[in-house]
C-alpha cells in the first residue's frame, strides 16, 4: 500500500490558530540558520557601505601618485590600484553602488513584472495572451547581450542601467504573480468580493497584490541577485557604472591583466569576494522566504 | 459473545502532533476495542482525535505525529512495537482500509486492477500474475463495478466518486482482512450514492464475517450499521456503549446533545436545540472534562475541572461525566 | 409575480467542452436546462440534489458569475439581461451570496471588521464612523461580539466564519440571500447554532433566502417550498409539506429514503429505496425523462417523451414524471 502516507489527521489543521500568520512566517524563517546568516551579512554589508566612509575618509577618488598597485600597508589597508587609488575606500564606494543599483533595479524588475502578471491573470483572455507573448518574447532574449546592446546604444550611466536590468527582467516574476492570480481568481475569497459588487481595480489593489506580495518577496530575492551580477557583469565589460566611479564590477575590469591576477590579489580578490558573498547571502535569504511564506515546503 | 478475545484493543493511546506551536495532543489516552466480526462506529468532530487514534494504530501518522504511550493489540501482537515491514505485512492483509478520499488513496497513474492485484501479489507470492488478474475482476464484480473486465483496465480518473469508493473496497477487501476500518467512507459522497456503500460494506462484512470500525462524524450513519459505538470528543472517549443504549439514554450531556441538534426529516421542529460554543482546538484543552465549557450539565460545578473517568451505567455502557446520574433522572423526568 | 424577489425564467446553461490543440468545441455540458422558479419576500426556497445536479450553477447564473446560456433572471422585477457591468454591481446590493466553505471565501489578509465592511465601503455608504457602527451592529445580529473587529479569519472556528460570512452578506441589506450549503462544512454540533442563526434572521430581517443544499433534513428544517434537481431539470417542486411527506417523483422518493435516519430503533424499519447505476453523463443526457435510466419505473414512453413538470396527484407538488404516484412508503409513516 504505497497510498497510505496520504492520511492528514484533522487535529494538525487547527493548531496554528492562535497565532498570525506574519509572526508564524517570521518564526519559520528563523529556523532556517542559514538564511538568517544571510540576511546578517547583508545588514552587516549594507551598514558598512553606510557608515566606513565617515571611518575610512580616503577619496576613493584620489590618485596618490607615490604608489601605484602597492600591496597592502598601514597606509592603504587593501593596497592601491594601478591609478594609486586606494582599494578599501573604492571597495566601500563600490559597495554602495552596486547594492544601490541590484535593489532598485530588482525592485523595478518585481513591480513591472507584478502589474503585468496580476493585469494578465486576472482578467484572461486576450488580455492574457498579450502579455503572455510579451513574456515569451522577453524571455527568448539573452539579457546580458541585449542589456548590452541597449548600453551600448544609451551610453554606460547608472539610470541606464539600472532601467536596463530592470526592463528585461521583470518575466520571472510577471510568470509567478499570473499563475497566483489566476488560481487566486477562481477561489470562492476572490468570487465572494465580485459578488459583493467590486471592481476589478478594487479586487487587484485590496485583494491580489497583498496575496501575492508574500510569494513575490522570494522572486525579488533571486532578481537581487541577479541585477547584482549583472551590473557586476557590465561594469566588468566596461558597459556598466562609468569610471571613475567605483562598483565592484569595473573594479574587476580594472584587474583583468595575467600579471595582476598572478601577483597582485589584491586587486581583485576584495570586490571579487564581495559579490561572491553578497550573491550567496541573498539566495540564502531567498531559501528561508520561500520555506517562510510557504510551509508545505519544510519538513 | 462472553469473554471472545478482542480483535484490536487499544489501550490509553497517547498521541501528539509537533507544531509550529510546540507539541500539541491530539489523543489522550484513548481505549477500546472491537470484537471478531463487530461493527464499532466511532464518531466525533474536528479535532477529535477519532482518526488520529486509528492511524497512530496503522503506524500511519505524519512525520510529525508521534505515538508517546499506549498499546494497540491486534490479533495477540502490540502494533505499537512492530516494525513498518511487520505493520506492511498486517495493513492490507489483516486489516483493509477505506478512505474518505479514493482519488488521493489510488494511485492515479496505474489502472484499478493493476493497483488491487499488486496489493494480492504483495501478501502472496505465490499467486500468479493471471490468476491475481482473474481475482481482481472478481472483486470488483462483487463490489457491484458493472463490466468488471472492462473496468479494470481503466484509470481512477476515469470512474464516478462511487465507483471509486467501490474499486477501494474492493482493494480493501482483497486479502479477505479480519478488520476493516473505514475512515469516513460516505462522507464526499451524495445520499443515494452513500446508501449504496454503505449497503455493500454491510453485505460484504457478512460475507467474509470481518469487524468494522467505522469512523465518521454522521451520527445517522452510526445508527444505521453500528453495533457498538464510541463517542469521542477533545481527543478522548467521553462516552461508549451498545448503539441502541447510547443513542437510545445517551450518558454524556455532549451525546446528547448531538443527538438533540440533529434537524430531522420526520420531525421538523420549530427551533433546533443547539450546544453552545465551538469545538475545542486541541491546543488549549480546557482543564478538566474538555467538555465542561460548552456543558449545560456542569453550570461550571467545580467537579467538572477534574477529568471524569470512564464509568458504567449498565454493563458495556460507560460515560465519561461526574453527573451522568442527573442527566438519567432528568431524562426519565422528560419521557 | 409582484411579489417575487426573484424570477428565474427558464433558465438554460450549457457549458462547451473543447479539446484538441485548437481548443475545437467538441460538446455540450448542459449543466442547467431549462429551469424555472420564483422566491417571494421573506420566504426560503430550497434547491436540492446531488452533485452534477446543476443547483449551484443555478445559483452562479443568478449572481451573474457567469452568463446564463439563455433564460431570464429577474431581481424584485428588473430584468438582469443587458445591463452593463456596472448596473449589475449596483444590483448586487440586492442579492447576497454565502459560500460553502468558510475557511475559502473570507479574505485572509483582513480582518472582520474590514471584511464586513468592504461592501459598505466599495458601495459607498456612509463614512468611516457610521459604517464601523453598522459593522459593530452587524456581528451583534449574528451573535458575534464586537471585540472580533480586530480578529482575522484564522482565529475563527469554522461556525464563526460562517457568521462572519453571513455578517459581510447582511451589510447591504439585501432581499435576497443565496446560501450554497451553508452548514455542510461545518462540525455537526454547530450547524444546529447556524441553521438556527438564519432561521432567526429571517424572521427579524424578513430577507428572502435561495438555500442551496444536499442535506435534506436541514432543508426540511428550514424551508417553506422545494425544488428538486436532477441533471439540470426540476423534477419536483411545491411546499415542503407536499414534497417531503407526499413526493411523487421516484428520485425525490429515493432520495428522501437514503437519508440515514439517527434513530437505531428504527434501522431496517424505513423502506430504502437503493438506486442503481451512476449519474449520467450531463453532456450526453438520455432523452426523454433525464432520470429513467436509474428509475424503476420507466418505459418506452420515458424514452420519447420528456415529462412535464406540473401538478399530477392532489395535495403534491408538480412533479416531471410520467407515472407520478404517491409513495407507499412515504418518510412520515416511518415514526
Amino acid at each position: 500500500m504505497t497510498v497510505v502516507q496520504e492520511v492528514t489527521p484533522s487535529a494538525t489543521q487547527q493548531p496554528e490558530m492562535a497565532v498570525p500568520p506574519g509572526r508564524l512566517a517570521v518564526r519559520r524563517f528563523m529556523r532556517h540558520r542559514l538564511a538568517v546568516v544571510g540576511l546578517v551579512v547583508l545588514v552587516l554589508m549594507g551598514l558598512a557601505t553606510l557608515v566606513l566612509p565617515l571611518i575610512v575618509t580616503t577619496d576613493p577618488n584620489a590618485v596618490d601618485p607615490t604608489a601605484f598597485r602597492r600591496p597592502p600597508s598601514s597606509e592603504h589597508p587593501l593596497g592601491t590600484d594601478s591609478a594609486g587609488r586606494d582599494v578599501l575606500a573604492r571597495l566601500i564606494a563600490g559597495g554602495q553602488i552596486s547594492l544601490l543599483v541590484g535593489l532598485i533595479a530588482a525592485f523595478g524588475a518585481t513591480v513591472i513584472g507584478m502589474t503585468l502578471g496580476a493585469v494578465a491573470g486576472y482578467f484572461g483572455g486576450w488580455v492574457d495572451a498579450t502579455i503572455s507573448r510579451l513574456t515569451d518574447v522577453v524571455l527568448s532574449f539573452p539579457t546580458l547581450i541585449v542589456v548590452i546592446i541597449v548600453v551600448a546604444f544609451v551610453g554606460p550611466s547608472l539610470t541606464t542601467l539600472v532601467l536596463a536590468i530592470a526592463l528585461f527582467d521583470w518575466p520571472t516574476a510577471c510568470r509567478v504573480v499570473r499563475g497566483l492570480t489566476m488560481s487566486l481568481r477562481a477561489q470562492d475569497s476572490i468570487t465572494g468580493v465580485i459578488g459583493l459588487g467590486a471592481g476589478p481595480l478594487r479586487i487587484l489593489r485590496k485583494h491580489v497584490v497583498p496575496t501575492v506580495v508574500a510569494p513575490l518577496t522570494v522572486v525579488a530575492t533571486i532578481l537581487v541577485a541577479q541585477a547584482i551580477m549583472l551590473e557586476a557583469a557590465l561594469s566588468f565589460l566596461g558597459l556598466g557604472v562609468p569610471p571613475p566611479s567605483a562598483s565592484w564590477g569595473n573594479m574587476l575590469n580594472e584587474a583583468q591583466s595575467l600579471s595582476i591576477l598572478e601577483s597582485m590579489p589584491w586587486l581583485w580578490l576584495p570586490p571579487g569576494l564581495a559579490i561572491a558573498l553578497t550573491v550567496l547571502a541573498v539566495n540564502f535569504v531567498g531559501d528561508g522566504l520561500r520555506d517562510a511564506v510557504d510551509p508545505r515546503t519544510t519538513r | 459473545m462472553t469473554a471472545a478475545e478482542p480483535l484490536l484493543a487499544l489501550r490509553d493511546v497517547v498521541t501528539t502532533f509537533r507544531t509550529d506551536m510546540g507539541r500539541v495532543p491530539a489523543v489522550n489516552g484513548v481505549s477500546y476495542s472491537v470484537l471478531p466480526g463487530e461493527t464499532v462506529g466511532v464518531v466525533g468532530e474536528s479535532g477529535s482525535g477519532k482518526s488520529v487514534t486509528v492511524t497512530s494504530a496503522l503506524g500511519l501518522l505524519p512525520h510529525s505525529g508521534t505515538v508517546e504511550s499506549g498499546q494497540a493489540v491486534f490479533a495477540g501482537r502490540d502494533l505499537f512495537t512492530l516494525g513498518e515491514r511487520e505493520l506492511q505485512r498486517i495493513r492490507g492483509r489483516e486489516i483493509g482500509l477505506i478512505f474518505q478520499d479514493p482519488m488521493s488513496a489510488l494511485n492515479p497513474v496505474m489502472t484499478i486492477g493493476r493497483q488491487i492485484s499488486e496489493g494480492l501479489r504483495r501478501h502472496d507470492r505465490r499467486l500468479s500474475r493471471s490468476a491475481a488478474r482473474a481475482r481482481v475482476v472478481e472483486l470488483l464484480a462483487e463490489v457491484g463495478i458493472p463490466n468488471p473486465a472492462a473496468r479494470a483496465r481503466q484509470y481512477p480518473h476515469e470512474f464516478s466518486g462511487g465507483m471509486r469508493q467501490r474499486a477501494m473496497i474492493a482493494m480493501a477487501m482483497a486479502n479477505r482482512p479480519r478488520l476493516l476500518i473505514a475512515d469516513e467512507p460516505t462522507t464526499a459522497l451524495d445520499v443515494t450514492v452513500q446508501a449504496q456503500i454503505l449497503a455493500l460494506i454491510a453485505q460484504v462484512q457478512a460475507e467474509t464475517g470481518a469487524a468494522l470500525i467505522m469512523i465518521t462524524h454522521d451520527l445517522g450513519v452510526i445508527a444505521e450499521i453500528a453495533d457498538r459505538v464510541v463517542v469521542m470528543y477533545g481527543g478522548r472517549v467521553v462516552e461508549t456503549g451498545p448503539i441502541g443504549s447510547v443513542f437510545g439514554k445517551p450518558g454524556h450531556p455532549y451525546t446528547r446533545g448531538l443527538l438533540t441538534s440533529l434537524p430531522r426529516l420526520d420531525r421538523p421542529a420549530a427551533e433546533l436545540y443547539a450546544i453552545p460554543g465551538q469545538p475545542p482546538n486541541p491546543m488549549f484543552l480546557p482543564d478538566g472534562c474538555a467538555f465542561r465549557v460548552r456543558c449545560e450539565q456542569s453550570q461550571n460545578r467545580v467537579e467538572c475541572w477534574t477529568q471524569p473517568d470512564l464509568t458504567a451505567l449498565t454493563p458495556g455502557h460507560a460515560s465519561a461525566c461526574h453527573f451522568s446520574h442527573e442527566l438519567a433522572a432528568s431524562e426519565e423526568v422528560s419521557r | 409575480m409582484t411579489n417575487a424577489v426573484l424570477t428565474v425564467d427558464g433558465l438554460v446553461k450549457h457549458f462547451p467542452i473543447r479539446s484538441g490543440v485548437l481548443q475545437r468545441q467538441t460538446g455540450t455540458v448542459q449543466a442547467v436546462n431549462n429551469v424555472s422558479f420564483e422566491v417571494n419576500h421573506g420566504e426560503t426556497l430550497s434547491l436540492v440534489g446531488e452533485s452534477g445536479c446543476g443547483k449551484s450553477t443555478v445559483a452562479k447564473s443568478i449572481m451573474r458569475f457567469h452568463q446564463p446560456t439563455a433564460g431570464r433572471v429577474l431581481l424584485n422585477g428588473t430584468d438582469l439581461a443587458g445591463l452593463s457591468a456596472r448596473e449589475i454591481r449596483t444590483l448586487r446590493k440586492q442579492v447576497q451570496f454565502v459560500f460553502q466553505d468558510p475557511y475559502a471565501s473570507l479574505p485572509a489578509r483582513m480582518p472582520v471588521g474590514e471584511i464586513i465592511a468592504e461592501p459598505l465601503e466599495i458601495h459607498r455608504i456612509g463614512n468611516r464612523r457610521v459604517r464601523k457602527e453598522r459593522v459593530r451592529e452587524l456581528l451583534e445580529v449574528v451573535g458575534l461580539g464586537a471585540e472580533v473587529l480586530n480578529r482575522y479569519p484564522h482565529q475563527f472556528s469554522g461556525g464563526q466564519r460562517q457568521r462572519v460570512g453571513i455578517a459581510r452578506a447582511l451589510a447591504l441589506e439585501p432581499t435576497l440571500l443565496i446560501l450554497d450549503e451553508p452548514v455542510s462544512a461545518l462540525d455537526v454540533s454547530i450547524q444546529a447554532q447556524v441553521v438556527n442563526l438564519l432561521d432567526r434572521l429571517q424572521r427579524e430581517l424578513s430577507v428572502a433566502y435561495l438555500f442551496i443544499s444536499h442535506d435534506l433534513a436541514v432543508v426540511r428544517h428550514l424551508t417553506h417550498r422545494v425544488a428538486v434537481m436532477y441533471l439540470g431539470h426540476i423534477v419536483e417542486y411545491g411546499d415542503a409539506d407536499e414534497v417531503f411527506n407526499r413526493p411523487t417523483h421516484p428520485y425525490t422518493q429515493a432520495l428522501l429514503s437514503a437519508v440515514p435516519n439517527p434513530d437505531p430503533h428504527l434501522r431496517g424499519r424505513g423502506h430504502r429505496i437503493v438506486l442503481h447505476g451512476d449519474l449520467p453523463n450531463p453532456s450526453d443526457p438520455p432523452s426523454g425523462c433525464p432520470f429513467r435510466t436509474r428509475c424503476w419505473k420507466a418505459q418506452e414512453r420515458c424514452e420519447t417523451e420528456r415529462p412535464r413538470l406540473e401538478q399530477r396527484v392532489a395535495d403534491s407538488g408538480s412533479s416531471a414524471c410520467h407515472f407520478a404516484e404517491p409513495s407507499t412508503h412515504s418518510v412520515s409513516s416511518r415514526t
